[in-house]
């Protein structure tokens, strides 16, 4: 199935709306103004970034996508991004041969769009970074990653809006992508949670005796509306850069 | 200058005015100054289980709010010549009728002339608790291995650390062995895992404190007990002196005690 011309994104910074970089512009326009009048009013008040994906835009495409808009009551048009802008730091990392790895048919994860999370590999919501134990009673609620150095007991709870990482036991409650991002995970040293929340997805830790612990790294996400949890060493989507350079 | 340590647990039942009487008593059996303080506004019972009840004229709140001195407070207890005193807490106040400020002033007059104050903290993390833990520079907080317990006692150890308690140590009341051994109890590992403080010592449970409880007679006076013989080691600790902790697997019948003997047993 083809990807939706035109995808709303709700993110720290505002509305990012996504729109498809393979296809005619003027569809692609034609859909974001359907869809923006369908939502009248749903984004009072949202600053909004326009990622184009690969295209390049011409001055006159900007223009058209700016007035369109901000002729929407309370839409503010705040920037662009693209991949090319947003990829400035890993292209360090790989300098020669870009060019050749479009053509490439193994290069497919280094050709995915370095847009802001979740699409990339990359995040810049804000983190909190707590150097502690999180005890029973304690609870903490961010509008950005968790990161914890110590354990979340039970009792406690972590409530992100992005992901939240625990380099401990986790065996608390908590919930990641809190503000309905699906792609949030949340990554435990020791993956024991009473309950995991990803956006708006519950689940619980099995009734009765579960397996004796194990000091084995674990990442829940969701996947087709599920909860599923795997080895994070196994995981290639851990990797901080694409593979197959 | 003497300590401040404060006793506590969070649920209630699990044996913080047991465990205050009989450290009280060990340290006062090793000479050293001890004064109990019943913080426990309303539902006293250090004084019962000390066996010192009907000594009782004035209380804690009486001192706080000037009713009479400290000294007139007191309660010395005979049989350890002049090294152990109690302050009770009053039976027909509540906890708001003290705070903080007055609490952590009582502790720093009582530290100045004795060596050591444990102050027995009411279950609960209200006003009782905020009291109890005021003036204390230690915190020693006691669990049973239940489920329920070591939750609220980690909620105790999450706000002794959010108050900036210098020291926090964990003490294990009422474990049995025979249990543990079975799977049927968590062991102190498990314990020690969830909680990740200082273990100060562990009690194994015993019948002989419900007799000596209700005799007002601490358990560290029986030499016989295994209870008593913790408690007395958790003393020794608190004075600074490194005690290996009692091997638990105690529960001996006859038989095994008899090859200990003859130095077949473990």
């Amino acid at each position: 199935m083809a990807k939706e011309e035109a995808i709303f994104k709700g993110t720290k910074e505002g509305l990012l709306i996504i729109l498809d970089d393979r296809r005619e512009f003027r569809l692609v326009l034609e859909k974001l103004r359907a869809k923006l009048e369908a939502a009248r009013g749903f984004f009072q008040g949202a600053q909004v970034i326009v990622d184009t994906g690969q295209r390049k835009l011409s001055g006159k495409q900007k223009k058209a996508l700016e007035r369109l808009i901000n002729s929407q009551t309370g839409l503010k048009l705040k920037g662009f991004s693209s991949s090319e802008r947003s990829g400035e730091n890993l292209e360090e990392e790989a300098p020669a041969g870009s060019g050749e790895d479009a053509a490439k048919p193994a290069a497919a994860a280094a050709e995915e769009p370095l847009s802001p999370w979740p699409h990339g590999t990359v995040s810049n919501l804000p983190t909190l970074i707590l150097k502690r134990n999180l005890r029973c009673g304690q609870r903490v609620n961010f509008a950005g990653h968790v990161l914890v150095l110590g354990d979340v007991n039970p009792g406690a709870e972590i409530v992100a809006e992005g992901n939240v990482i625990v380099l401990g036991a986790l065996r608390g409650l908590v919930h990641a992508g809190a503000a309905g991002d699906q792609e949030a995970f949340v990554a435990a040293y020791r993956l024991e949670p009473s309950q995991l929340r990803i956006a708006g997805v519950f689940t619980r830790a099995p009734d009765g005796e579960t397996a004796a612990p194990q000091d084995r790294p674990e990442i829940a996400r969701l996947r087709d509306g599920l909860v599923i949890i795997e080895s994070a060493l196994a995981n290639p989507s851990l990797a901080l850069l694409p593979k197959a350079r | 200058m003497g300590e401040a340590i404060v006793i506590t647990s969070g649920k209630g039942g699990v044996g913080k005015t047991t465990t205050t009487a009989n450290l009280g008593t060990a340290l006062a059996l090793m000479e050293r100054r001890v004064v109990l303080v019943d913080a426990d506004i309303g539902l006293r019972n250090l004084d019962v289980v000390m066996g010192l009840e009907n000594r009782i004229v004035y209380d804690l709140v009486d001192v706080t709010s000037g009713v009479c001195r400290l000294k007139q407070a007191l309660i010395k207890d005979k049989r350890f010549n002049e090294n152990l005193f109690l302050l009770p807490a009053a039976q027909t106040k509540d906890k708001t009728a003290v705070t903080p400020e007055q609490m952590k002033a009582l502790t720093g007059e009582l530290k100045a002339e004795y060596d050591y104050v444990l102050v027995d903290c009411p279950a609960g993390i209200e006003q009782g608790f905020r009291n109890a833990i005021a003036g204390a520079d230690r915190a020693i907080v006691v669990t049973t291995p239940e489920v329920s317990a070591v939750r609220d006692a980690d909620r105790i150890i999450g706000l002794l650390e959010a108050s900036e308690m210098p020291e926090v140590q964990l003490l294990i009341n009422r474990i049995r062995p025979s249990m543990v051994k079975r799977g049927d109890m968590m062991d102190i590992d498990d314990i020690i895992d969830i909680l990740a403080i200082d273990l100060i010592g562990v009690v194994p449970e015993d019948d002989k404190i419900v007799v000596s409880t209700n005799r007002g007679e601490p358990t560290v006076l029986d030499a016989n007990s295994r209870a008593g013989q913790a408690f007395r080691n958790i003393a020794r600790r608190i004075t600074g002196e490194q005690v290996p902790l009692m091997p638990l697997e105690a529960e001996h019948g006859f038989m095994e005690r008899v090859k200990q003997l003859f130095g077949f047993g473990r």
